[in-house]
């Protein structure tokens, strides 16, 4: 279970709550369903520690790929060697506040379609 | 068309069960979330295998002609790697409605195109290689509207070789593409995939060498689509299409030597489910079952063999086709197994010449308590046919409207499992026909949809 690196500070979350954001604060972990060709919830919003799991629902290879370059707010360490095959699984716990933009990169890029973030936010 | 939760059916599914997946998690959240091309589909040419191998982009010789041309074709064009290094520079200079040439040459990139109705075009394309390198996802990936892509080769990518997506997360449904004279061999999933995306036209294509299909529209509800000549070999999937319904032709092509010819299906995996109302006419299918190709998985040998295989499909038309030899069957209706159960009701399969396969036509439905099958509106009329499943097929699935049920579950053994090879180790595929006069001829963007295709007038084919 990798956790964030990332150096995003407490500022970061003056960052904007997107309107489909999901709030899911205050859980322990959470999924995200991968399907073809999405991310089940685009944007969720989660606390500081909270367990994020991806599992892949669909029959495509996907993966999850930080849009930040490396060690830039908002970067993350990528999930399980680039590749989450149909039914496979990754977590990441992200400790530090901030926004975490991320993508698949066989279909999507950084900000064009199969594309997600976190955004880790006090309660 | 109906879909039943998968746990209240008692049923006979293990042919089908592997392919039923999804670990039990929990999820963030509910989840619920008259064509004038009609050419007939030609034989990939013969003599030699043209795949340029320099490195770096190679531009021709200037021609040797005495005289010297009085003006230059189309030369407000965007050239690469005259005017731009790379296929990706030219692309993110264009403008909406720019033409984009490309010189022979080997290019190693993967493109990412976000501007509407540029035209990308090969000089040549035998020659115009986009080589992925088993490294980079895709040849192509086109998130804008009315992009075509035209006369070119493209291979070896992890992912696909030519994809128009929408942005699905975004409710951004891709609205307008094409591929034509585009030859897409050994990428590591599709060759040419269009997903979320509407009113296209895939012709005059090539693929070959993909562990899933070289040709794929899906996700799509209307689909507004046509893929028309095109051939498909030596492909785990010659053509598939998960829940694509509604205006979609696929006409005077050849699928031929892949695992399975065309599948048009019905999955949960994917949004817009179930799949139906496509037609698929004016094709040759011929000699599917073929063990020397990549496959994803095992699951992707479901009905191995199988010339046409609607799986949970319903409302779709299969007429005057024709489908020889194929190691499992010739043209079969089923119920597949995903997450839900879904049925194969109101095909037609019509005026077909079905012929040399073990079993011709098969129907899987769901039984009844009292032990017959009900056809569920699905019938056969007109077929060129020897043997079906359930057998006289064409007496009780009938089309007009006195079909009765039957005894015979009509399931034959799907056998298996069978060989398989890594896309990687798959041959490169002989030169293609290429575009007339793209040297001169002017950028037509993909916005106007696929041309009208006049379905009535489209012939059996004879033979290749």
């Amino acid at each position: 279970m990798p956790a964030a690196t990332s150096q995003v500070g407490v500022s970061s979350i003056t960052t904007a709550i997107p309107e489909k954001a999901v709030d899911l604060t205050g859980l322990p972990s959470v999924t995200v369903i991968i399907e073809d060709n999405s991310f089940s919830e685009r944007i969720i919003v989660v606390s500081p520690g909270t367990v994020i799991t991806w599992v892949n629902e669909g029959r495509n290879t996907h993966n999850v790929t930080p849009a930040a370059k490396n060690l830039e707010p908002g970067w993350f360490p990528q999930l399980n060697e680039d590749l989450l095959f149909p039914q496979g699984s990754a977590t990441l716990t992200f400790d530090e506040l901030g926004a975490y933009p991320y993508y698949c990169t066989f279909h999507g890029t950084a900000t064009r379609g199969q594309t997600g973030q976190v955004i880790v936010r006090n309660s | 068309m109906r879909k039943i939760p998968a746990l209240t059916i008692f049923l006979v599914i293990s042919l089908i069960a592997s392919s039923c997946g999804g670990s039990e998690t929990t999820s963030v959240a509910p989840t619920t979330t008259a064509i004038t091309t009609t050419e007939a589909p030609t034989t990939a040419a013969p003599s030699t295998t043209a795949v340029a191998t320099t490195e770096a982009p190679t531009t021709t010789e200037a021609p040797t002609t005495t005289a010297a041309p009085t003006t230059i074709p189309l030369p407000d064009a965007l050239r690469v790697p005259n005017d731009y290094a790379t296929i990706q520079d030219a692309v993110d200079a264009a403008q909406p409605g720019d033409l984009i040439l490309i010189s022979p040459g080997t290019y190693h990139e993967a493109v990412i195109v976000e501007t509407d109705d540029l035209v990308i075009r090969g000089l040549n394309r035998n020659e115009v290689i986009i080589d992925g390198q088993h490294e980079r996802p895709n040849g192509f990936i086109v998130f804008s509207n009315g992009v075509a892509i035209e006369n070119l080769t493209v291979h070896s990518h992890t992912s696909n070789g030519v994809f128009f997506t929408g942005d699905y997360g975004s409710d951004i449904i891709l609205d307008g593409y094409r591929a034509s004279y585009v030859t897409a061999y050994n990428n590591g999933l599709y060759g040419i995939y269009a997903f979320n995306a509407q009113n296209g036209l895939l012709e005059n294509s090539y693929g070959s060498g993909h562990p899933d299909s070289a040709f794929y529209i899906g996700q799509c509800q209307p689909c507004n689509a046509v893929i028309n000549n095109v051939i498909s070999e030596n492909n785990a999937l010659g053509y598939s299409g998960t829940n694509a319904s509604d205006n979609l032709i696929i006409a005077n092509s050849i699928f031929r030597f892949n695992r399975l010819g065309m599948v048009p299906n019905t999955l949960d995996s994917e949004e817009l489910a179930p799949q139906g109302n496509i037609t698929i006419v004016g094709n040759i299918v011929t000699q599917n079952g073929n063990a020397d190709t990549p496959r994803r998985s095992e699951d992707w040998d479901i009905g191995f063999g199988g010339g046409i295989v609607i799986a949970g499909g319903s409302g779709n038309l299969v007429t005057r086709n024709l489908v020889t030899d194929n190691s499992f069957g010739g043209i079969a209706l089923s119920l597949f197994f995903d997450e839900n159960l879904w049925l194969a009701e109101n095909n037609t399969v019509k005026d077909n010449v079905v012929t040399g396969n073990p079993t011709d036509l098969i129907m899987i439905v769901l039984g009844l308590e009292d032990g017959t099958y009900d056809p569920s509106g699905n019938c056969f009329e007109g077929n060129t046919f020897a043997t079906s499943a359930p057998i006289d097929i064409e007496t009780y699935a009938t089309c007009d409207g006195t079909a009765t049920n039957t005894a015979d579950a009509g399931s034959p053994n799907l056998g298996g499992p069978f060989a398989t090879v890594d896309h990687t180790a798959m041959p490169a595929p002989e030169a293609q026909p290429t575009m007339p006069d793209a040297d001169s001829a002017p950028g037509v963007a993909a916005n106007s949809g696929p041309p009208e295709m006049d379905i009535d007038a489209i012939a059996l084919p004879s033979s290749e």
